[in-house]
């Protein structure tokens, strides 16, 4: 846990999130978004996910958000109609929210101290002592991938199943004529 | 109550730790931010590819919780719960952004002000 990563990841993660939900251009938004999602990917590697934070970039920051763009592109929004929704409804409804989330969990992480440093056990040294230089994990793909085919086996065949799913059910959906 | 009191406290302490030793409470922090502002963009905007988009970086804050108690726990569960809200994201992407391609067919429109056929 380097704090430089730290910062640098999560004010690129919260700063992108904050333009991606401001914007008032949608493909404005999906290029912050990708700034946040980098931001996230480096927060992974920072915690020694390689694993998930490589594929943050694949699928999230590649394939999702390109899809996203190509349906910006495709909708084809006139002027007109982006005016109209661009005026943000419920801000302070969903400030009120929000702020009542953080402070949710604001609140139970300074109450308990398990997580922080001191007595705590959240701190890099705690962290290390607890699980063993050895088993650092480093979120190699060998280990996740044995956790994938051993332990969750099923869940990860129904995950494909969903994928395929969702395939046929985006062409569905879409096509005017099947 | 008492939050909000001692919130200038916590400010105060936030901005004293930075350079300091970063722990696993750090991380939770920003995954609660990084939601909550998933949240707001959720509530506030019309589009509804915005408003997908705020229900990713949502999804995101969930993720960087896991993987965050995944080490604080030296257990890779947490990692491979990601694997799987990764996967789930993509086809809900994929699912939604089919069904917003068929409503402004429909409709003409992605605000989703105009979807109100379900309203009683």
């Amino acid at each position: 846990m380097d704090p430089w990563t730290f910062w640098l990841g999560g004010s690129l993660a919260l700063g992108g999130g904050l333009l991606t939900v401001t914007r008032k251009n949608a493909v404005a938004s999906v290029l912050w978004l990708i700034v946040a999602f980098l931001g996230m990917s480096t927060l992974f590697l920072g915690m020694d996910a390689g694993f998930i934070g490589v594929l943050q970039i694949l699928v999230y920051a590649g394939a999702i958000m390109i899809l996203f763009l190509f349906v910006i592109m495709l909708l084809n929004l006139t002027p007109s109609g982006l005016l109209r929704m661009d005026r943000p409804r419920g801000t302070t409804l969903g400030l009120a929210s929000a702020a009542a989330f953080i402070a949710l969990i604001v609140a139970i992480v300074t109450g308990g101290q398990q997580w922080t440093g001191g007595q705590g056990g959240g701190s890099e040294a705690a962290i290390l002592e607890r699980t063993g230089e050895a088993s650092m994990l480093e979120g190699s793909v060998l280990d996740i991938a044995d956790q994938l085919f051993n332990a969750h086996l099923l869940p990860f065949e129904a995950a494909s199943v969903l994928l395929l799913v969702a395939i046929v059910g985006a062409v569905a959906l879409t096509k005017r004529k099947l | 109550m008492d939050m909000l009191l001692s919130s200038p406290t916590l400010l105060a302490s936030a901005l004293a730790s930075i350079g300091g030793e970063i722990t696993t409470s750090h991380y939770i922090v920003l995954s609660a931010l990084i939601f909550g502002v998933g949240l707001f963009g959720v509530i506030t905007r019309k589009n509804a590819v915005v408003i997908l988009m705020s229900l990713e970086l949502m999804l995101n804050g969930a993720n960087l919780a896991f993987v965050a108690f995944s080490r604080h726990h030296g257990n890779l569960q947490g990692q491979v719960f990601v694997f799987f809200i990764i996967a789930v994201a993509a086809a809900e992407a994929a699912v939604a952004l089919a069904i917003i391609i068929a409503m402004n067919r429909v409709k003409g429109s992605v605000n989703l002000d105009d979807a109100t056929e379900l309203k009683g």
